[in-house]
């Protein structure tokens, strides 16, 4: 019985543990990183924009899937899988050692899925923006990162040719 | 004679107590989870339909490759109440336990891959499978009526509340219950300062989410959420010029009350550095349930207190974890201590209920004859 006991017992706290020391996340278990990063007045915000080119100027388009239709969901799910941080030991997500291949690789195949609707298919090329912002929300800053092709249903980082 | 530390942890784990709320604990989390799926449909989803795009966690994706996680959504959902209904009646209790969690933690699983990961519902879904493995969780079900009326059938003397709980249990299932749920807390402390460092607690980082500017009902919008560190390094703008580290989260409390009670306590800059601190250090001290007694009772209170005022503040209302720490209070304990305070009244019905419930069933069915 014991020995029972002590076997249930590390089975569910090792996992806990190791996610509570490591700082990963990994479902179902977590080191809680929720309301952790420092944010205080002199803080910058960031928002991920998509501009489709038509042959009339720029649209803005908007990243649709069946199943993840929240804005909210979809901004964690492109940061924490596809974009990946840039912060060491980031606590979620599965982006490690990421490379430029890497990057466009995986923006590739988040263009095919979360933009194959008719309206965003008839679209030659599609940019991927970062906005910057202020504390107070004030635009101050807006950078293209790449560029997905609709023909070649390839997306290219741009950023360090700008 | 003074015990060793082997004999003590030994008493620790494996001493006997009553462990009634477990039973009771079953019954409140199935009801506030069944709530939450049914709210959300979240059962409904056709999970083979989503692409390799979306990375599952390896638990997810080791129980997705499991032959009946490969069922078609409807035969899914039907199982997945079944259990719901077994859990909560407590007929099959640990099988059902088992399968609920299971399932809970297979569905919650699926929306953390597409970028919502439920802090409350991994706990719960994790409290409900251990329970399926420890003792006291067949209190207050049809399994035990069933087999106390099986004994009655065969003329086996037992007393009457025998059907319905045991009176000792080891202790070893709550103490596991006692550690995930402090793992929980203490993590979410210690991360404040992982992630945000000891500045963390100069009450600016709380400010921003009580003051309105992570309140998308007051900006109007879902403002910018995408944070870059303070002192980032030229190798880590390679992306985008700028080196995005993490996000912040939104402030979802739509209630006018509610907002403005967290704009006046953001207000005040001494108010909102002292309640950070707190925060983290209540967070980490989430040891002190270990201690039975006032240490456990105490934490798990102020636990309460302080997801009623984040659900004020925030709208984040963790009914779950209200639920696992106002049933892990060390009731034995508080029982104890309050006969000075219950009146006459009470005490007397209670112990003729006491009496009633401690007759030998053979004795009572002949007087009933």
């Amino acid at each position: 019985m014991k020995k029972y006991a002590v076997f249930i017992i590390l089975l569910f706290v090792l996992p806990n543990l190791y996610s509570v020391i490591f700082g990963h996340e990994s479902y179902p278990f977590t080191p809680a990183p929720m309301f952790t990063h420092y944010v205080d007045e002199k803080s910058d915000f960031y928002e991920f924009l998509f501009f489709g080119e038509t042959d009339t100027g720029e649209v803005k388009l908007k990243a649709r899937h069946q199943h993840n239709t929240s804005v909210v969901s979809q901004n964690r799910f492109f940061f924490d899988q596809i974009y990946g941080s840039v912060e060491h030991n980031y606590p979620i997500g599965t982006v490690k050692e990421d490379s430029k291949k890497a990057f466009e690789t995986r923006l590739t195949q988040f263009f095919n899925i979360y933009f194959d609707y008719p309206e965003a298919s008839k679209i030659r090329q599609i940019k991927l923006v970062v906005n910057k912002y202020d504390y107070n929300y004030k635009l101050t800053d807006a950078h293209v990162v790449g560029i997905y092709d609709n023909q070649t249903k390839q997306f290219t980082h741009t950023w360090e040719k700008n | 004679m003074r015990m060793g530390f082997a004999a003590k942890l030994d008493r620790y784990f494996f001493q006997e107590r009553n462990l009634v709320f477990l039973g009771l604990l079953r019954i409140a989390l199935m009801l506030r989870v069944m709530h939450h799926v049914f709210t959300n449909r979240s059962v409904e989803l056709e999970y083979s339909a989503l692409n390799q795009l979306h990375q599952r966690s390896l638990l997810v994706d080791f129980l997705s490759k499991t032959f009946f996680f490969d069922l078609p959504a409807s035969v899914f959902s039907v199982i997945f109440i079944a259990a719901a209904i077994g859990t909560l009646f407590g007929i099959f209790t640990r099988v059902s336990l088992f399968v609920f969690g299971i399932f809970l933690l297979y569905t919650t699983g699926f929306s953390a891959s597409l970028g919502v990961f439920d802090h409350e519902n991994c706990l719960v879904s994790q409290l409900l499978i251990a329970m399926a493995f420890i003792p006291g969780v067949t209190n207050v079900s049809v399994d035990r009526l069933v087999k106390y009326f099986l004994k009655y059938r065969k003329g086996e003397n037992f007393r009457l509340y025998e059907a319905f709980y045991q009176v000792k249990s080891s202790v070893w299932g709550l103490r596991l219950l006692l550690i995930l749920l402090a793992c929980v807390y203490f993590t979410a402390g210690f991360s404040k300062v992982r992630f945000g460092g000891l500045k963390w607690m100069d009450g600016k980082t709380l400010t921003f989410y009580l003051d309105g500017h992570a309140s998308p009902a007051k900006q109007g919008r879902i403002p910018p959420m995408f944070l870059s560190g303070q002192n980032v390094k030229p190798a880590e703008t390679w992306k985008d010029g700028f080196g995005l580290y993490s996000y912040s989260y939104g402030n979802r409390q739509y209630s006018g009350i509610g907002r403005k009670a967290a704009e006046f306590v953001s207000s005040i800059p001494l108010l909102i550095m002292a309640l950070s601190i707190l925060t983290v250090l209540f967070e980490m001290s989430s040891f002190l349930v270990f201690i039975d007694g006032w240490p456990r009772t105490i934490y798990l209170l102020c636990a309460i207190m302080l997801h009623v005022s984040i659900s004020l503040f925030m709208n984040l209302d963790f009914v779950s974890y209200r639920i696992v720490d106002f049933l892990l209070v060390d009731w034995i304990w508080v029982f104890r201590q309050l006969p000075a305070l219950i009146p006459s009244k009470i005490k007397e019905t209670y112990a003729q209920l006491e009496v009633f419930f401690s007759r030998p069933v053979s004795k009572l069915d002949r007087e009933l004859a």
